[in-house]
Parts: C-alpha cells; structure tokens; sequence
C-alpha cells in the first residue's frame, strides 16, 4: 500500500517536470500534454537532445513508474481478496459464491425475460447447487471413461479454492438477510401485467425466492414470480404467512357459468389436491370462504387437513385471469380463524393487477390459446 | 364553501375499492385494544317460573346430511354428529379418514337438511294407490 501510494507521488513529480519543460518550449504543448494521452511523445521527438528541453529520460522514468504502479495496484488487490477470504467465515464464503452465482443465473428476476429464461437460469442454479453438494473424488483419481478436465490457468487465490470446496446455499438466515424487499409495484412486462403493491406491502421478486427456498432444501417452484407480505410480517417470525404471487401460463381460462359452492366443494372433496394451484395438500374440510368470481378475479378459502396433521390450517386463492394465463395469489397454511385477513390479503393484490392493454382477460377467447382447464376446474382441482 | 364538501364526497366515493381492504386488513393485523365490559348486573326476577328452553331445531336434525354456511361465507357438509346451544358437530368423510368437525353455533347462519324426506304416514297414504 505505501509503495503504491509512493509510486503515485513520483509519478505526479514526473508529470509536473515534463509538463514544466515542455511548457517552456511552447504553451500549447504544455496543455495538448495535459490533455491528450500519449501526446507527451510528440515533444520528446521534436526537442531530442535538446539540452533546455529534452524529455526523454522522464518520459521513460514516466512509463517505469506506470508500470510498477499498475503492478502495486494488483498486489495491492490480490492481498485484499485474500485477506477478506481468510477473515470470512464458511457462511460468509458460502453466501459470497452463492451470490455470485445467483447474480449470474438471474438475479435479475423481476422485469427482464420471461419463465421459461428464468426456469433455465434456475435450473443452471440448481445444476451448480448441486455439484457443489456433491462429494469430489480423491485427487489423482478420474471417473473411467471420462475425459479429464481441462487445467485452469486461473491463478489460486484463496477466494477461488474456497469457492472450490465450499459451494452450498446460504443458511436461511443468510438468505432472509440477503433478500431486497420492494415496494411500489411489481412488473412483468414480458408478460403484460404488474402488481401495484398496497401501502403496507413489499414484495420479494425470484431470484431472492430461490436462495430461500434453496436455504430451506425446499424445491424452488418455477411458476413463482413473487412473494407479497405485510411490512410488519418477519418471514422468519413463527406463523408468519406471504402471499405466494404466481404465474399459470396454461392460456385463457374459461369463467362461464356461476360458481356452485356445493358442488364445487363435493368435486374437490373427491378430487386429489390441485395439480395448478400451491396448496398444503391433504383433504380438503369444507370452503371456510366459498368461491366467488367478479371482475376477472376469483377468490375462496379452503379448510385442509395436511397429511399427518391434527389441526387444519387454511389455504387462501385469488384468481386474476388474464389473456394468456392466470395469476395465482395464495397464502399456505394460514391459522385456522384468519381466513377474513387472509381472503382480504389475497383479493387486495390479485385486484391491484393490472394487465397491459391486450393481455387483459375477455370473457371471450380471441386467438388466444385456451387452457386445458375452467375456472371451476382450477378451483375444484377437477384438472 | 359548497366546494370543499363536494371535492370531499368525490373522494370518498372515487375511492377505490382497495382502500377499504388495506383499512380492515391493518384492522385485522393491529386490533384496537378492547375496553373492558362493564359488569353486568344480574336482571331483576320477574316470575318466579323461568320459560322453558326454546326448542333447538339443529337437534332434530341430528343423524342427517346437512350442509352449513357460516357468517363468514364458509361452506361445510357432513353428518350431523351432536348439537348444542355452544356448537354443532359434523362427521365429514374425508378420503382417507372421517373426520369429526366442530364448528361455533355463532359462526353459523345456516343449517340445511340434505337427507332425502321420509314421507310422513298421511302423506304416505294419500300416495298410496287405492284399490
């Protein structure tokens, strides 16, 4: 560091030197040489071995002095990384290369490019995930068959063999502490719509969805384009619940007909659990809100028993159809008794959507792709 | 001075519907604290004879497949297993087990009988063919 900051010094005499000299000779050299990078050539030409106004040996004293600042200024760096590598504990290294690796595989998650992008860059993610988790054979020995892989020239700083074997997800701690909440909206141009988020609410966009969800050795869902929560809801908190804002891209979903709440629940008691919709699995008790559709937006609230659970606990949908797909708003697993906060929850953001001119739902298909599936058949699990 | 009351009455009514949400929403996640009750003192006797209890029509129905909404737009279905003034009890046959569900009589507006009707004995001699 002092030999860098030194090499600086004699570097800003030089300069001062051969602009002096030359400023001599003519003003309009001296400036064109503060000027004009390389310039300073011009005047070591024109007054070689001119004893008054002879520049060369500063200017080789200059790009001596360069170099060996530009040398400083890497040493200088490489002892830094290695330095915060030595100091940095295993989570911190992790987090390090986990981020590095999200921010590669898509951090950017919320405007740019549409699912099927984000589901490779997931599956990139996971792909490196798990070679991370993967246990590497004894040095020295080669899977049979196998071609060996080619020698890195990358040099071997301390960051890179802790990237090495040290590739896992962060804790969910680290993940929690990691995420970027937003407020205001949340948009999707490539798909059409955005989700202007309620006063109180801040939303969590993919990328930070995954490291959690991946923190937590959950499967990271690929329809999942956000989570909504109130302000004053801890996702690490207990009982803390979000909204789960994804996106079904099956196409246009026909709503004809009226929601018939008894029959719908006798179809979904006999049903297994949705295929489409996120839900807590198990069977299904009864409607604690029965289904209900106004203006392109469908909302109801089941009672579940989970599999190998003594209480039930509420799933909660909102329904916003739009043109080419539906986008789902759930809570899972909410508290038996909080299915009026959480309906209201869900129908707030599913209301709060707004699709671009033409991506809006019509009651009538026009060349859009149908879904394979009604409203009542996602409602009912049905399909 | 007429003005700021009709720009006041646009406002409220060009709110939009998500405003009422958000307000019950914050409502729901922060309640007020509730002041406590003031004691209630006892009614004065009036006769000496209380009525007798009124008769519970859900008891009637015990045995039977009803369907029940609650104040809260729930819909349940089941068997009715037990009713008293406090809850009711609906055996629902769930897939893989059936399930013994109670639910608050104050969180019900309906109940409603299913089971198909046995005809009462006059109703089944007037159906009867004659000979």
């Amino acid at each position: 560091m002092m030999l860098y900051i030194a090499l600086q010094l004699v570097l800003l005499v030089i300069g001062i030197s051969i602009v002096t000299r030359v400023w001599r000779a003519s003003a309009l050299d001296g400036v064109l040489c503060l000027i004009v990078p390389f310039y300073v050539l011009l005047p070591m030409v024109k007054h070689w071995k001119d004893p008054d106004f002879d520049i060369r040996w500063h200017v080789l004293l200059l790009f001596v002095c360069a170099g060996a600042v530009v040398w400083a200024q890497f040493h200088w760096a490489h002892q830094v990384l290695g330095d915060s590598a030595h100091t940095m504990t295993k989570e911190e290294r992790a987090q390090a290369l986990a981020e590095a690796i999200v921010g590669q595989a898509g951090s950017d998650d919320d405007d740019e490019g549409d699912l099927d992008d984000e589901q490779a860059r997931l599956a990139r993610y996971q792909e490196r995930v798990e070679f991370g988790r993967k246990a590497h054979p004894p040095a020295g020995t080669v899977p049979a068959g196998k071609p060996s892989a080619p020698v890195s020239h990358e040099p071997d700083t301390p960051v890179n063999a802790a990237a090495v074997t040290e590739q896992k997800p962060m804790t969910p701690r680290q993940a929690l502490a990691a995420a970027v909440y937003r407020r205001g909206a949340v948009e999707r141009a490539t798909l059409g719509f955005s989700i202007d988020l309620p006063g109180n609410f801040h939303a969590l966009t993919a990328g930070d969805i995954r490291r959690i969800e991946l923190s937590r050795n959950q499967t990271p869902d690929a329809r999942e384009i956000a989570w909504a929560m109130h302000e004053s809801m801890a996702l690490d908190a207990p009982g803390a619940w979000f909204v789960r804002v994804r996106w079904l891209s099956d196409g246009w979903v026909s709503a004809a007909g009226s929601l018939d709440g008894w029959r719908l629940l006798q179809q979904a008691q006999r049903a297994p659990a949705s295929a489409h919709l996120a839900g807590s699995g198990g069977d299904l008790i009864g409607y604690a809100i029965a289904p209900a559709f106004s203006g392109s937006v469908a909302d109801w609230v089941e009672e579940r028993l989970p599999a190998g659970a003594n209480a039930s606990v509420l799933d909660c949908h909102a329904l916003r159809l739009g043109r080419a797909g539906v986008l789902e708003f759930s809570v899972i697993g909410a508290p038996a008794g909080s299915q009026v906060l959480c309906d209201l929850s869900v129908r707030l953001l599913a209301r709060s959507t707004r699709f671009d001119s033409g991506a809006d739902y019509s009651p009538a298909a026009i060349d859009a792709r149908r879904a394979p599936y009604s409203l009542a058949e996602l409602i009912s699990a049905a399909r | 001075m007429s003005a700021p009351i009709i720009l006041l009455t646009l406002t409220l009514f060009a709110a939009p519907d998500g405003a009422d949400d958000e307000a019950r929403i914050e409502q729901l996640l922060h309640p007020a604290p509730v002041a406590p009750a003031p004691a209630k003192t006892a009614p004065a006797k009036t006769s000496k004879r209380a009525p007798p209890p009124p008769v519970d029509p859900a008891a009637a129905l015990v045995g039977h497949q009803v369907r029940v909404r609650t104040v809260d737009r729930g819909m349940y279905a089941g068997t009715l297993q037990a009713a008293d003034a406090a809850a009711i009890t609906l055996r629902i046959e769930l897939p893989k087990q059936p399930l013994n569900y109670t639910l608050p009589r104050s969180g019900i507006t309906e109940l409603e009988d299913v089971e198909p009707r046995t005809p009462t004995p006059s109703e089944a001699r007037s159906t009867e063919p004659r000979p």
